[in-house]
């Protein structure tokens, strides 16, 4: 393209009429006129008659007159609306060079506010990453994800009031698929998150599995990547095959995406299966944590009690629905409720009169929003305020720079330029810096999503990139809406300045109105981060509490040996009753020989143990008629080998433990936990000699089991639980329960060690060994302790963020202020002034600014108080001393932020501040 | 006479090389250069000085005629 003589721009100036689309036609018009006139003038030149030369000068135009003006016209109009964009993407590009020309003269301010938009603009970018998965898409690979609910039941037990559970049995799926009307259609599953050994011998190890009924995968609509789901005939249940669904990252771990690998075989826990299908990436059916193999649910509800097709005790399903198109949740629920308690068969009454309901698939196994869900929700306001306060941040130093740049805008505006295209030059610069921010922001959010999916949020599968396209628009959004919000303001007051003040004044700066707009952005900064401080001080807190739990045992400390052996039913000719004593001797060989490695402290042997499992027996106690439903869990029972309460770390507070003597044969003894004791010998201050009579079964309470020592208290199932009833008895004496664990205390340190030996060790004892698994028992608690350590952990990562973006916001407000000021500063100098005087000065001027933050800060928090109160643990939302603690915080910070404006106020040179301008 | 598509906007070019013109005044210039057989119509004309308007490739000027009309 030649350059032509005149910039485009320019010449829009001076014919402004153009723009106009009627006047672009006149012009049209005038030119064709023209041309006519001349033409006819040429022709009569030529000697022709008037009449003559015109008609022969429209014969000339090709066409009618009419036809010819039209066709004028519309070209002009094209004409004039293509000039005019690229007048507008020419006036961009000078604003975007203008811009970027101002922003490099001013490197650290823009480096500053790329920095603060990236880690504001990052923050969200990341927490909406999250709480899209947790909360907007849900699991990927279901259609029309809102029509697919899960069912609860809700019945009253006894003295705990409502009891609502997710767990269902195959009776009540299969009632609630024949005799509802309102589900389009109802499946089944569960999911082994532990995981099932795949594989064999050495090479085995855990998967996470599931099992589902063949009609769960049509109800999500999901397709698999290859091959097929199973069908009914494969989950008969009365001849299940033995058939296997691979999940994608099990495909590509294990087979490299192999697509031969339909038909092959797989060892899945001692039994062979045919692969026949692969699941789409990213499928873990209706819930989020990851699965690498769906197998039948009736083949693995075998291994769930005999008669499982028509127990009404069992449980072991998690169900859930599709609603039929006009059908409501509320209705659904009722028709759902209905069903259950026609069919219900069983024996206990409150399951009789019971109510189902429908909620979404992201609640939890006790129907409520799991507490990751709810806290996510929270990170996410907490993330907008993060963002807010950068974004006032940033509003207040554009503000500031704009107030700068006050001279060249008059200049700009007493050249003629419009408010509009001022307007437009600020919101460009305000732009760019929002994008810069934006981009440098999805490397913050790529970075903290993979620190909240790997370290706060585990166990729930990610199919897509930590910064996906949704992020991606988002992000986008974000920083326009930024850019806006930050520009806006400036830009506005910047182009609506006093023009003969501006251009009299030089640099500095009179208005009171813009200072009080600062202020406002300044206060609302400190109001802000002090409440990103108190929920984080709060968190905190809770977490502390939540570690400082006694539990009545150190999980940290347990490593917890569990072992896997062929089903029973594949042991062939060995009877079962051989079997298990077989395998006791192992335990007890593999106890013994643990105890002799160096770098064990102690070793033993348990049935039920805390967070894992618990058994309840009948019991009798003399002086109770019958034993009631407690508040308190329990009573639980475990047997446990000598050395017990010493390898997890329990305290005896009286009488004895067991010992080698204490076994199969012996005197039946007992331990009983002190909640235990004073519950049930509430008249005794000592129980120790006491008879307590258990049994498998209601009528055979007649042997006495003579209490021996009482042991500090020990959770049993949850870290907020009223001190739970637990007795022990020696590991031999155990009846009716099964399950044993090896418990193994290593030396500090040596904990990997321990792990690799005693699986070793096992293996070679008992070749018949499927899998062992060894894990610290802390790894079943630490579920629990999640959320508040997300809470604590983001909570004060944002308030952190927050306290830095206000700090430095502070300073170069202040050390803007002080510039402004110095004039004023040297006339006081000049006047006698002290320097301290002046560092006071400017000190009040900011404490008294985040003072006033802080006061609304508190206002807001104990209002939000009541909001997040319900996810605290044993703390209180108004908790004094985390309020203080913020708002010393705060102060303190604000009085370094402005330490140094202050200081450089004292140091001004009277003489030369006067002189100036 | 058929023209090259294009060649139009050339020839106006080549007019407009020598001097500022009305596009009546192109007009007469290309029969004149041309020995009188290129006549072009009008109208069509002018619609390519509009687009190479549009593409920058010439520019428009108001100015009275010599006639003041």
């Amino acid at each position: 393209m030649s350059e032509s003589p005149i910039r485009r721009g320019v010449r829009r100036y001076f014919r402004l009429p153009l723009h106009l689309r009627r006047l672009g036609r006149a012009d049209a018009k005038a030119e064709l006129e023209f041309v006519l006139a001349a033409r006819v003038e040429h022709y009569m030149a030529l000697g022709m008659s008037a009449a003559d030369a015109r008609d022969e000068a429209i014969r000339r135009l090709g066409s009618s007159i009419e036809q010819a003006l039209q066709d004028l016209e519309r070209s002009a109009e094209r004409r004039e609306e293509r000039m005019r964009l690229r007048d507008l993407i020419d006036d961009l590009r000078d604003d975007v060079r203008f811009a970027v020309r101002g922003l490099r003269r001013d490197k650290v301010m823009a480096s500053f506010i790329v920095v603060t938009l990236a880690l504001g603009i990052g923050a969200n970018a990341a927490m909406f990453g999250a709480v899209d998965r947790l909360l907007i898409r849900g699991p990927e690979h279901i259609a029309d994800p809102s029509r697919v609910m899960r069912f609860y039941r809700t019945r009253q037990a006894g003295p705990n009031g409502e009891v609502t559970g997710g767990a269902f049995g195959w009776v009540s799926y299969d009632n609630l698929k024949h005799a509802t009307r309102s589900f389009a259609a109802v499946a089944a599953y569960s999911v082994n998150s532990t995981g099932i050994a795949f594989g064999t011998g050495n090479d085995a190890v855990l998967i996470p599995s599931g099992a589902a009924t063949y009609d769960l995968f049509p109800l999500l609509s999901a397709h698999p990547q290859l091959g097929r789901f199973f069908d009914a005939a494969e989950d008969s249940p009365d001849a299940p095959q033995h058939v296997v669904v691979l999940g994608d990252a099990l495909w590509e771990r294990a087979f490299s995406r192999d697509a031969a690998v339909l038909g092959r075989k797989v060892t899945l826990g001692d039994e062979q299966y045919t692969i026949i299908g692969v699941a789409p990436h990213g499928f873990t059916g209706p819930q989020l944590a990851p699965v690498d193999v769906w197998i039948p649910m009736s083949l693995q509800s075998r291994s769930v009690s005999s008669n499982w097709k028509a127990s009404w005790n069992a449980q072991w399903l998690r169900l859930v629905a599709r609603l039929k198109p006009d059908v409501t949740a509320e209705q659904a629920s009722a028709d759902a409720t209905a069903a259950y308690r026609a069919a219900y068969a069983g024996n206990d009454a409150s399951y009789k009169t019971s109510r189902l309901w429908l909620a979404p698939l992201v609640f939890d196994n006790n129907g409520h929003e799991p507490t990751e869900v709810t806290i996510s929700r929270w990170l996410m306001g907490v993330a907008a305020v993060v963002l807010l306060i950068a974004c006032s941040n940033v509003a207040n130093l554009l503000l500031a720079r704009a107030l700068r740049r006050r001279r060249e805008i008059a200049v700009r505006i007493a050249l003629g330029a419009g408010r509009g295209r001022l307007v437009r030059l600020l919101l460009t610069e305000s732009m760019i810096l929002a994008g810069l921010g934006a981009v440098a922001g999805l490397a913050v959010a790529w970075w903290t999503s993979e620190l909240i999916r790997k370290v706060l949020i585990p166990g729930v599968e990610w199919p897509s990139a930590p910064v996906d396209v949704r992020v991606l628009a988002v992000s986008a959004a974000v920083a326009v809406a930024v850019g806006l919000v930050t520009g806006l303001a400036p830009a506005l007051r910047a182009s609506r300045p006093d023009l003969t003040a501006s251009l009299k004044a030089g640099a500095r700066e009179g208005g009171g109105q813009s200072s009080r707009l600062r202020a406002a952005l300044t206060v609302s900064q400190a109001a802000l981060s002090l409440v990103l401080l108190t929920g984080a001080g709060l968190f905190v807190r809770s977490l502390m509490h939540v570690r400082a739990i006694d539990l009545g045992f150190q999980p940290d400390r347990v490593l917890v040996v569990q072992v896997r052996y062929p089903t029973v039913a594949r042991l062939g000719d060995r009877s079962s009753a051989a079997e298990v004593t077989r395998r006791r001797s192992v335990y007890v060989e593999a106890m013994q020989r643990a105890r002799r490695l160096s770098y064990v402290e102690h070793a033993s042997l348990s049935v039920g143990l805390p967070f894992q499992s618990s058994f309840g027996q009948y019991l009798r106690v003399p002086g109770w008629d019958s034993i009631p439903e407690f508040k308190a869990p329990g009573p639980f029972l475990s047997a446990v080998a000598p050395d017990y309460f010493e390898t997890v770390g329990g305290r005896l507070l009286e009488g004895r433990a067991f010992t080698t003597a204490d076994r199969d044969g012996s005197e039946p003894v007992v331990i009983v936990s002190r909640a235990m004791a004073r519950t049930l010998w509430p008249q005794q201050k000592h129980v120790v000699g006491q008879c307590l009579y258990w049994s498998t079964s209601k009528d055979s309470l007649t042997t006495c089991s003579r209490i021996v020592g009482v042991m500090a208290d020990a959770h049993a199932w949850g870290l907020k639980e009223l001190p739970a009833l637990n007795y022990y008895i020696p590991f031999g004496q155990e009846r009716g329960m099964g399950g044993t664990t090896l418990l193994v205390r290593p030396a500090p340190g040596r904990e990997a060690d321990v792990s690799r030996t005693v699986r070793a060790l096992l293996l070679s004892i008992d070749p018949s060994i499927s899998f062992v698994r060894a894990a610290s028992l802390q790894d079943t608690i630490d579920p629990q302790v999640r959320p508040w350590r997300l809470g604590a952990a983001v909570f004060t990562l944002m308030g952190v963020l927050a306290l830095v973006v206000a700090a430095v916001g502070l300073y170069s407000v202040m050390s803007y202020l002080v510039a402004q000021r110095t004039r004023e500063i040297g006339v006081r100098l000049a006047l006698g002034a002290q320097g301290r005087s002046i560092v006071l000065l400017v000190l009040r001027n900011s404490v008294s600014m985040t003072a006033t933050g802080v006061v609304i800060g508190l206002a807001i928090s104990v209002w939000a108080g009541r909001f997040v109160g319900p996810l605290l643990f044993e703390t209180s939302p108004r908790d004094g001393g985390v309020l203080l603690a913020g708002a010393a915080t705060l102060l303190a910070v604000s009085v370094l932020a402005s330490a140094i404006p202050a200081l450089r106020a004292k140091g001004v040179n009277p003489i030369e501040a006067l002189r100036a301008d | 006479m058929a023209l090259l598509k294009g060649t139009l906007d050339v020839l106006v070019l080549r007019a407009l090389s020598w001097g500022t013109m009305h596009a009546f005044e192109i007009i007469t210039w290309l029969e004149t250069r041309s020995g009188g057989r290129l006549a072009v119509a009008d109208c069509p004309l002018i619609q390519p000085v509009h687009r190479m308007e549009e593409r920058g490739l010439v520019v428009a000027q108001w100015a009275t005629t010599r006639a003041n009309a």
